[in-house]
C-alpha cells in the first residue's frame, strides 16, 4: 500500500453476520484495514470466505454489524440509505462478473444510466457517455443491445459505466470471471491503464492468481478474517 | 415529474420505460387486456345501468310528469257493492223453450266518480306541503273514473245471475236460449291544477295536437286526452266529449314524453271543474312535489309523512320500485349481477396486474440492484415501475373504452325491448276502453232488477309501457373507465415498486449469486 497518499478507506473492527436459516453466519470478523487512493488491492479467498461481503461494504451497498468504515473521512455505516446512494453514484464504480447491463438499453444508454442520478444535462450525459465508450473501443457498438455484444465487449459496457462518472474507486467483483483467457487479458489491461492513466483505486475480488498477481496488494480473506498474502 | 426528468434523465426514463414494455410485450398485452376486459364490462355495466335508470326515468315522467320527486297519494278501501249498475226491467221470467226468441230492454248508464281506491285530500293541505323547506314546488289533482255501461238484455222470465263486468256466466244455461249484448266502457279523468303549475303528470308531455290547458281554462268544460286513449276512441281537437252529461270540448292531444309510454289519465280538465262534475269542491287524491335538490328529498319525505300520517308518501326511487316487467328485472340483473361480475373481474384484473408486476420485480431483482449500486435512488426506481405500469393502464384503458364501446354497439343494434309495468288504482285496467259484447246463454234469461256488480275485475291495474333500451358512452363514464384503469395500474405498480424498493442492493446481489 502506498504509503505517502492519503487514505480512502479507513476500517476498524468491522464485522459483518449474516443470519441464514436461523444460523449465525460471521462472514467478516474484526477487520482493520486502510486503503489508500490510488491503490490496486486484489482480494483472494475461497467461496463464501467474505470476498463479496467486504466488496458490498467498501462500496456502500450493505452495511456493518459492526465496526467502522469511512471513505475519504466519510462514515459510510452512518449513511441512511439515500446518503449512501449518492456516494455511490459520485465516487463509487462497480464492475460485475456477470456485467449487470440492462437487457432492454443499448450500449451508450446502458453508460447514461450512470449518470442520470448525478443530475448531469441530456446532452452532456450523451457526450461523456460516448467519450467512455470510445475510451473502451466501442464507437462502433454504442447503438447494442448487450445480447449484440460478447462477454469482452460486455464487460467493456460495464466498465465505461463505471469510470463515465469519474469515480474515486472502482470495486471489481471477478471482472473477468465469466471470459476467456484472451478477453480476460484485454480486459486486465485495459482495467491495469484506466487505474494508472487515471490514478483511481481499484479493489478487485479475483479467484484468478494470474489476475492477482498485477495488484500492488493481495489482501486474503478466509472465515471472515483478512490478512495480506 | 416530467420537467424533472428533462433536465435529469428523462430521455432515459421514457426510453427504459418504452424498451421494457416492449420488450415484455407478451406481458403488457396480458395485462392491459386483463384490465381492458374489466373496464370493458364496467363502461358497458355502467352505461346500461345509466340507460335502464333513463328509461325508468321515461316511464316515471309519463305516469307522474318531469320533475316529480315525491307524490303524496291514498288508497281507500273499495266499498261494497260500489258502481252498482241498476236496470229497470220488472218483468219476471217465465222460462223459455228453444227457439223461442226473446224480447229485449236497452240500457245506458254513466257513472263518474273520485277513483276507485283512492282517498282524497283537503286542497288546503296543498299550502302547508308548499312550505316545507326544500319544497320547489307542488300541485294537486283529483282523478276520477267513469264507468259507463249500455246494452240490452232480453226480457225473459226466468231468473239469472248476472256476472260482473258482464263476465259470461256459464252456469246460467237454462232450457231456453235467450242473448244479451252489453258493452262497457272505462276511462280515468285527472283534474288538473291550470293554474301554474309547475309541477305534476302533465309536466314535460308532448302535445301532439292543439293546445295544453291554460290558466285561463279554470272553471270551463275543456279537456286535453293522451293521444294513445284519443287514437283508440277516435277522438280528435274540437272533438266534444261526455262526461256525466256535460259536454266537454277537446283542445289538445298529449303524449308522454318517453313517447311510447301512456300518460297517467285518459283525459285532463280543470281541476275545479273536476271537483264541481263529482260535486266535491276543495278536494285533492294526488299531490306531486319537486326538491329544490335531491339531496332534500329525504327530509321533505319526512315532512310529508308528518302532514299526511295515512297517505302514501313516494319518492322517484319508491316509484321506480314499484315499477314491474322486464325494465325492472334488467335493473335488478344490471344492479346486483352487473355490479358483483364488475367488481370479481375488476379485482381479478387487479390480482393480476399485480402478480405479473410483482413477478416482472423479481425477474429484475439484479437490474434494480445494478441500479441502486451505480447511485439510483429508490424513489426513481419507484418512479420508474410506477411509469411502466402507468402506460400500461394508459393501454388498459383505450383498450377497455374500445371493448366497452363494442359491447355498446353491441346492446344498441340489438336494441332490447323493456317492457314497465305501474301499478294504479285504475279500474278495468287503467282507463283502456273496455268493451265487452256478453253472451248469456239461455237459462231464462235476465230476470226483473238486480243485474249488479263489483265495478269490475281491476281494482290495481298496470299501465304497461314498452322503451327501447339504448345506451350511451357518457363522459362520467369514460373518466370513470380511465380513473379504473389508472387505479389497478397503479396499484399494481405500487405493489411492485414497494418491493423493489424494499430489496437492499446487496440482498439484490446475494438473491441471484
Amino acid at each position: 500500500m502506498s504509503e505517502s497518499t492519503q487514505v480512502l478507506y479507513e476500517i476498524k473492527g468491522l464485522s459483518k453476520r449474516y443470519v441464514q436459516k436461523g444460523k449465525n453466519i460471521d462472514a467478516l470478523k474484526d477487520v482493520d484495514l486502510t486503503i489508500h487512493a490510488g491503490d490496486l488491492i486484489s482480494i483472494q479467498g475461497p467461496t463464501g470466505g467474505g470476498k463479496s461481503t467486504l466488496l458490498q461494504i467498501l462500496g456502500g451497498l450493505d452495511k456493518p454489524t459492526s465496526g467502522s468504515i469511512t471513505l475519504s473521512g466519510q462514515n459510510l455505516e452512518s449513511m441512511n440509505e439515500a446518503q449512501l446512494a449518492q456516494t455511490r453514484g459520485s465516487q463509487i464504480g462497480f464492475i460485475f462478473q456477470t456485467f449487470n447491463l440492462i437487457p432492454t438499453l443499448n450500449a451508450l444508454e446502458n453508460v447514461e444510466t450512470a449518470l442520470v442520478p448525478m443530475g448531469v444535462s441530456n446532452i452532456e450525459r450523451r457526450d461523456r457517455s460516448r467519450i467512455a465508450l470510445g475510451l473502451m473501443g466501442l464507437s462502433d457498438r454504442e447503438n447494442h443491445l448487450p445480447s449484440e455484444l460478447s462477454g469482452g465487449q460486455q464487460q467493456r459496457v460495464a466498465i465505461a459505466r463505471a469510470l463515465v462518472k469519474n469515480p474515486q474507486v472502482l470495486l471489481a467483483d471477478e471482472p473477468t470471471g465469466n471470459l476467456d483467457q484472451d478477453t480476460r487479458d484485454q480486459i486486465m489491461d485495459l482495467l491495469e491503464s484506466i487505474w494508472r492513466d487515471k490514478g483511481l483505486t481499484l479493489i478487485m475480488v479475483t479467484h484468478d492468481s494470474a489476475i492477482a498477481k498485477r495488484a500492488q496488494t493481495h489482501l486474503m480473506i478466509a472465515n471472515g478474517k483478512v490478512s495480506f498474502k | 415529474m416530467l420537467s424533472i426528468y428533462t433536465t435529469n434523465g428523462g430521455i432515459v426514463f421514457l426510453t427504459y420505460l418504452g424498451r421494457e414494455l416492449s420488450k415484455r410485450k407478451r406481458q403488457t398485452a396480458l395485462v392491459s387486456l386483463a384490465l381492458a376486459i374489466a373496464i370493458g364490462l364496467v363502461v358497458v355495466v355502467s352505461a346500461a345501468s345509466a340507460g335502464i335508470n333513463s328509461a325508468q326515468s321515461k316511464v316515471l315522467s309519463g305516469l307522474y310528469g318531469i320533475g316529480t320527486d315525491i307524490t303524496v297519494s291514498q288508497s281507500a278501501l273499495p266499498t261494497q257493492g260500489g258502481a252498482r249498475f241498476d236496470f229497470n226491467g220488472t218483468g219476471r221470467g217465465t222460462g223459455q223453450t228453444p227457439g223461442q226468441r226473446p224480447d229485449f230492454s236497452t240500457f245506458a248508464q254513466d257513472r263518474l266518480d273520485v277513483a276507485r281506491f283512492s282517498a282524497t285530500f283537503d286542497s288546503a293541505l296543498l299550502q302547508q306541503v308548499a312550505s316545507v323547506e326544500g319544497v320547489a314546488g307542488s300541485s294537486a289533482t283529483l282523478k276520477l273514473s267513469s264507468i259507463s255501461f249500455k246494452g240490452s238484455i232480453p226480457n225473459q222470465g226466468a231468473t239469472s245471475t248476472g256476472s260482473a263486468a258482464g263476465v259470461p256466466n256459464p252456469a246460467a244455461n237454462g232450457g231456453g236460449e235467450g242473448r244479451g249484448t252489453f258493452e262497457i266502457n272505462s276511462k280515468t279523468i285527472e283534474g288538473i291544477d291550470v293554474k301554474g303549475a309547475n309541477v305534476g303528470p302533465l309536466k314535460g308531455v308532448t302535445i301532439d295536437a292543439g293546445r295544453m290547458l291554460a290558466a285561463s281554462d279554470a272553471g270551463l268544460n275543456i279537456a286535453v286526452v293522451d293521444s294513445i286513449y284519443a287514437t283508440a276512441n277516435t277522438i280528435k281537437v274540437n272533438d266534444t266529449l261526455t262526461l256525466k252529461s256535460v259536454a266537454f270540448k277537446v283542445v289538445g292531444l298529449i303524449s308522454s314524453s318517453g313517447g311510447t309510454a301512456e300518460t297517467s289519465s285518459n283525459i285532463y280538465i280543470p281541476l275545479d271543474t273536476a271537483q264541481t262534475l263529482v260535486a266535491k269542491p276543495g278536494v285533492v287524491t294526488n299531490i306531486y312535489i319537486s326538491a329544490k335538490n335531491a339531496s332534500g328529498i329525504p327530509a321533505i319525505k319526512k315532512a310529508l309523512i308528518t302532514i299526511f300520517p295515512d297517505a302514501t308518501v313516494s319518492s322517484q326511487d319508491d316509484l321506480a320500485a314499484s315499477l314491474t316487467g322486464s325494465l325492472t328485472s334488467a335493473s335488478g340483473l344490471v344492479g346486483t349481477l352487473g355490479k358483483w361480475l364488475s367488481i370479481i373481474v375488476l379485482l381479478v384484473a387487479f390480482a393480476v396486474a399485480g402478480l405479473f408486476t410483482s413477478s416482472g420485480v423479481n425477474r429484475r431483482v439484479r437490474e434494480f440492484g445494478t441500479l441502486k449500486a451505480i447511485g439510483w435512488r429508490n424513489s426513481r426506481i419507484v418512479r420508474q415501475i410506477m411509469g411502466e405500469t402507468f402506460v400500461t393502464g394508459a393501454i388498459a384503458a383505450l383498450l377497455g373504452l374500445i371493448i366497452g364501446s363494442i359491447g355498446i354497439f353491441i346492446v344498441n343494434s340489438v336494441a332490447p325491448t323493456l317492457s314497465s309495468a305501474a301499478a294504479q288504482a285504475f279500474p278495468f285496467g287503467g282507463g283502456q276502453p273496455g268493451r265487452f259484447a256478453g253472451q248469456v246463454p239461455g237459462g231464462g234469461g235476465f230476470g226483473g232488477g238486480g243485474f249488479g256488480g263489483r265495478g269490475g275485475p281491476g281494482a290495481l291495474a298496470n299501465t304497461t309501457t314498452s322503451v327501447k333500451l339504448h345506451i350511451n358512452l357518457s363522459i362520467s363514464t369514460l373518466l370513470l373507465a380511465i380513473a379504473i384503469a389508472l387505479l389497478g395500474a397503479l396499484v399494481a405498480g405500487a405493489f411492485g415498486a414497494w418491493r423493489a424498493s424494499r430489496l437492499t442492493p446487496a440482498s439484490a446481489f446475494r438473491s441471484v449469486e
